[in-house]
């Protein structure tokens, strides 16, 4: 999200390109083409994203701890707990929002 | 075949040797019992006159044309004893016969025996001749097969397979779900078959196709089909199959083809894998490699050089266009890049019709749902789907593959071998909560791709599992949709970290937290 698709403060910048040295292997030299000030910056915004949504996650746990608890029973009693199953354990506790799935025609 | 003959006259031979050796043993004593030409003792022809005077003498039998003569004679010293002894004979002796005559001695003449010699002759060359003669068939058989000791000379050969009416068994009918590379060869095919409607309008035949996709999408498939279709000389080749252990061997090899191909123009050449020699020059630690470079400039002068070719068309395919050198990939040598793509919904169904036509499925079994159920399944990935759910079929020993067995094939496919189930202990507990973690932030974020199943059951590496039923349109994502997701992975250690508390949190998050870092830092 931040080196390469500028989804953070540091502005709409390509800061990695994809591609390395070709003979390595691409992944293993990701070339840096930037200073050490904005990389110190990189990390920053990676660590803010991060901590942003582990809060989000934690506090979507803390608000459903009750759903959480009986389904681990269940999941635990029946070993696999289908999609929709799921959907309406949770809907009696809190509004499930409606998700937009593109549904192709065939 | 080829090897077994080999295999069978190198025994041969040992075994001849052997046989010989017997053959020599067993019959030289037997030979000479049969002509009884020997004698344990010898005598003087003086002797043997003064045996004769003293009437002592009771046989003569003369051999060798009368030059030696097995006497029998009895020996009064000796109890009157018969005793053998063998006399040479002075050549011409003729008043001997008389003699023996006179004294009413029995004597006989023996033929000298010639044959005995020949055999002894040819029981002395048969074996060089065997050895000879086997050893230059070997020779010329092994030069033969590919591998063998005559290899040497054939190292510039190409080992391009070289079929004149293809018989692949693949024809375009049995390739689904790439419709857009499937009408370009199409196109080709139909080049070869009714040039003239092309020339009419001064259009000309491309040179190169270049197949570009992911592995498992088929392009070896299409390659075949063409293959099968084209009705013209077909010679096929893997990249790798060029450079070997020679310096120059890789040129010489492409030379070889392009001879070939010229010889049966017109025809197609398809080289799979081209990455192997078609890589960017002049890259990687040192500046490259320079057998690999002289193959591909061989290539690329054979291609479209000074010399040119007129009605070869050749095909190649890679998964990795990124590393191809750019001017193979130029106008005239491959004119044409076509991208096979992991099929969309609509293939998916396409190659499942196909791979179902000789298996046998239940009624009920919907291929548009499993076409649904699998965005992102490439063809080969739908073959192995379908043939997992045929052997657990068979395993479960049922008639046809229902939607059961479909639906394990599609978790197994997806995420590996199904393990046993954890017994009810804490860390049961801890998994839990952890699935169920992801699974809960996942439905509850607008953005999140819904979830499709929870399960404790371990897959591959993972204790448990949460799936998540992804979205056929994988091209673009939003911001909304990332956070989302890195929100979901983190969903897992979110849990434990507010169920347990912080001291509690495990190991169990650590491929999460991989991807969650990685996410968000590039992806």
């Amino acid at each position: 999200m931040v080196t390469r698709f500028g989804m953070s403060d540091l502005g709409p910048l390509s800061l990695e390109s994809q591609q390395g040295e070709v003979f390595l292997g691409r992944d293993w030299m990701s070339r840096s083409e930037y200073s050490d000030e904005i990389a110190a910056r990189i990390d920053a915004q990676v660590r803010a994203i991060v901590e942003h949504c582990y809060d989000d996650a934690r506090r979507i746990i803390r608000d459903n701890r009750a759903v959480i608890d009986r389904l681990v029973d269940l999941l635990i009693e029946k070993e696999t707990i289908d999609g929709e199953e799921f959907r309406q354990i949770v809907a009696e506790y809190a509004e499930v929002p409606e998700k937009e799935q593109y549904v192709p025609q065939l | 075949m080829k090897l077994s003959w080999r295999v069978i006259l190198l025994w041969t031979l040992p075994a001849l040797v052997i046989g010989f050796f017997f053959w020599q043993g067993a019959f030289s004593p037997a030979a000479a019992d049969m002509s009884r030409n020997t004698a344990s003792t010898r005598m003087t022809y003086g002797r043997f006159l003064e045996y004769l005077a003293a009437d002592r003498v009771t046989s003569v039998d003369l051999y060798e044309g009368g030059r030696t003569a097995i006497v029998e004679a009895v020996d009064p010293e000796l109890d009157n004893r018969m005793q053998r002894l063998r006399v040479d004979l002075p050549g011409n002796a003729p008043d001997l016969v008389a003699r023996l005559r006179s004294e009413g001695i029995s004597f006989d003449s023996h033929p000298p025996r010639n044959d005995g010699a020949i055999w002894g002759l040819l029981g002395n060359l048969i074996f060089p001749v065997l050895l000879i003669g086997g050893l230059f068939f070997l020779f010329r058989r092994s030069s033969n097969v590919p591998g063998g000791p005559g290899q040497a000379m054939n190292f510039g050969k190409s080992k391009a397979r070289f079929q004149m009416e293809a018989k692949t068994g693949v024809m375009f009918d049995d390739v689904a779900g790439i419709e857009e590379a499937k009408e370009e060869l199409q196109e080709v095919v139909t080049f070869l078959k009714k040039p003239e409607r092309f020339t009419a309008v001064g259009a000309k035949i491309p040179k190169g196709v270049l197949l570009v996709g992911p592995p498992g999408t088929g392009k070896t498939l299409l390659a075949k089909a063409i293959a099968g279709e084209a009705g013209v000389p077909f010679f096929s080749i893997s990249g790798s199959e060029f450079v070997e252990m020679f310096v120059g061997v890789g040129a010489s090899r492409v030379r070889d083809l392009f001879k070939k191909a010229k010889e049966n123009a017109p025809c197609i050449i398809f080289i799979d894998e081209i990455d192997a020699v078609g890589r960017q020059r002049g890259a990687g630690i040192g500046g490259g490699n320079d057998e690999r470079e002289q193959t591909l400039n061989q290539l690329l002068t054979e291609m479209d050089g000074f010399e040119g070719n007129t009605g070869i068309i050749i095909i190649a395919a890679t998964n990795r266009p990124d590393v191809l050198d750019s001017a193979l990939l130029r106008p005239g040598r491959f004119d044409r890049q076509v991208s096979v793509d992991p099929p969309d919904i609509k293939g998916r169904l396409e190659v499942l019709e196909v791979h179902a036509r000789n298996k046998k499925i239940a009624q009920e079994v919907s291929l548009e749902a499993i076409a649904r159920r699998t965005p992102g399944f490439t063809g080969a990935d739908l073959a192995n789907l379908l043939n997992e759910a045929a052997i657990l079929t068979a395993r479960r020993r049922k008639e046809a593959i229902t939607m059961l067995e479909i639906d394990d094939a599609v978790d197994r496919v997806v995420a590996g071998m199904e393990g046993t189930p954890l017994v009810d202990s804490k860390s049961k507990r801890l998994i839990a909560y952890h699935e169920l973690g992801h699974a809960i932030v996942g439905t509850l974020l607008k953005a999140h791709d819904p979830v499709q199943k929870v399960t404790l059951i371990p897959r591959g590496q993972a204790q448990g599992l949460t799936w998540f039923t992804p979205n056929e349109e994988q091209g673009l994502i939003s911001r909304s949709q990332l956070m989302a997701r890195i929100t979901g992975a983190l969903g897992g250690r979110a849990a434990e970290h507010v169920i347990f508390g912080d001291a509690e949190v495990t190991t169990g998050a650590g491929n999460d937290l991989q991807q969650v870092t990685n996410m968000a830092r590039q992806w």
